[in-house]
């Protein structure tokens, strides 16, 4: 599973298991240490779900304040990570729904390219467009699996879906982003030929 | 390498581009808002709990107390339960019958730019499990000199039960009236099952009256839409 450069130093599977158990039971250190080393991960889906600074931080607080609430409910410790990330892409599911009338604003603002770095901006912002096209329930499977790396089951377990419906998610997001990004080299095309 | 697993490893690139810390004061604060909270413990976990304890101290006529009281509080939710408000029951499934649907759609949003036209729309149907919100993206392309469009994408409508995705198919009429059709395929609780979807717009207002079936097992294969006249 690709994490690496995911904030948080890793917890050994031991570790993570006693802290989550000692959380469980209303342990506050052991719940500070399992969110101070996994909050970079959850910060990392909410933000490229809802490709926004300030909603990924709402998104965010709101996942840890309900993993506090609700983790003695949580009956096996080595379900912790799925577990949280469910939670994160609910939140993230309710932020989005909240700010729905405003629509979900790019961060990445292209700032003045030199020569060598106007196709790549141009890539990233194509893909931008794209990816702002798509619910952030597609969005969301998109980031668990070409993101985290997590396998179609891993998704399915995580969101708690069929997966039958991950991969139906998966492809109509990949065939929508496919659309938009042929559409646009399309104006680009048609642009370059008329000058 | 293929279109697909090009886009697939554009997708990757871009998604590893991106923030992977938190920060800092979101982290602090939310840790702060949990110090005065309790924590929410389940129903089965509270009624468990006086059990373990009195398994510990062995006593036989506490057990049995606690027993009693957790039946009790079992009967009360078996028979409250039944007048609480509470969930809607998902919409079952009839897996011999093919069920005529008719229904509304009223648009959500609605842009067109440069050829694609996002839409969302909520569905009034007849039957519980084709209404809901549904979005589409679709292509619009015109055909040269007899003034119809016709367009491609793909659809979602969802509700609260499950999901039906899929691929449309339509044309936009010169009097502004349009049709579009397509087989979508059942997700969660409507798995194993598709539905033929199909809106029609008037030329005027912009309600679309909605018909359409429920069909147990796949759509029927369709011929690619490229090859369509």
């Amino acid at each position: 599973m690709p994490q690496t450069g995911i904030e948080g130093e890793p917890l050994m599977q031991m570790e993570m298991r006693e802290l989550v158990d000692s959380a469980r039971h209303g342990d506050r250190e052991a719940f500070e240490a399992l969110v101070r080393a996994g909050s970079g991960r959850l910060y990392a889906i909410a933000y490229r779900i809802l490709r926004d600074a300030d909603l990924a931080n709402d998104a965010l607080q709101e996942a840890l304040v309900k993993i506090w609430n609700d983790l003695p409910a949580l009956r096996d410790p080595d379900r912790y990570d799925p577990w949280t990330y469910r939670i994160t892409c609910r939140a993230c599911y309710r932020v989005a729904k909240h700010e729905r009338r405003t629509s979900l604003a790019p961060l990445f603002e292209p700032s003045a390219p030199g020569p060598s770095l106007e196709s790549e901006v141009a890539d990233h912002d194509e893909m931008e467009r794209g990816f702002q096209r798509l619910s952030p329930e597609h969005r969301a499977v998109l980031v668990l699996h070409y993101y985290l790396g997590l396998t179609i089951g891993e998704v399915a377990e995580a969101l708690r879906i069929a997966p039958g419906t991950v991969g139906s998610r998966l492809h109509y997001a990949m065939r929508s982003l496919r659309a938009s990004l042929e559409s646009e080299a399309r104006i680009t095309e048609t642009m370059e030929r008329s000058l | 390498m293929t279109r697909d697993q090009d886009l697939e490893r554009r997708v990757a690139d871009w998604l590893s581009d991106g923030p992977v810390t938190a920060p800092t004061e979101v982290v602090d604060e939310a840790i702060e808002r949990t110090g005065g909270r309790r924590q929410r413990h389940p129903l089965w976990g509270r009624l468990l709990e006086p059990l373990d304890r009195v398994r510990a101290d062995d006593n036989a006529r506490v057990v049995l107390l606690v027993v009693a009281l957790a039946l009790a509080m079992l009967a009360v939710l078996a028979i409250a339960f039944p007048f609480a408000g509470g969930a809607r029951p998902a919409p079952e499934m009839d897996p011999t019958s093919v069920l005529e649907i008719t229904g509304t759609t009223e648009v959500i949003s609605e842009s067109e730019v440069d050829g694609v036209l996002e839409r969302a729309v909520r569905v009034l149907a007849s039957d519980l499990r084709a209404s809901g919100e549904a979005r589409q993206i679709v292509h619009i392309e015109e055909a040269p000199g007899v003034g119809l469009q016709r367009s491609t994408g793909v659809m979602s409508l969802e509700n609260e039960w499950g999901a039906w995705e899929g691929v449309v198919h339509g044309v936009r009429y010169p009097d502004g009236s349009e049709l579009e059709y397509g087989w979508l395929v059942g997700q969660d609780t409507y798995e194993g099952f598709s539905y033929f979807h199909s809106t029609r717009g008037h030329p005027t207002g912009t309600e679309r009256t909605v018909e359409g079936a429920i069909w147990p097992g796949e759509p029927p294969s369709m011929p690619d839409p490229s090859l369509l006249p």
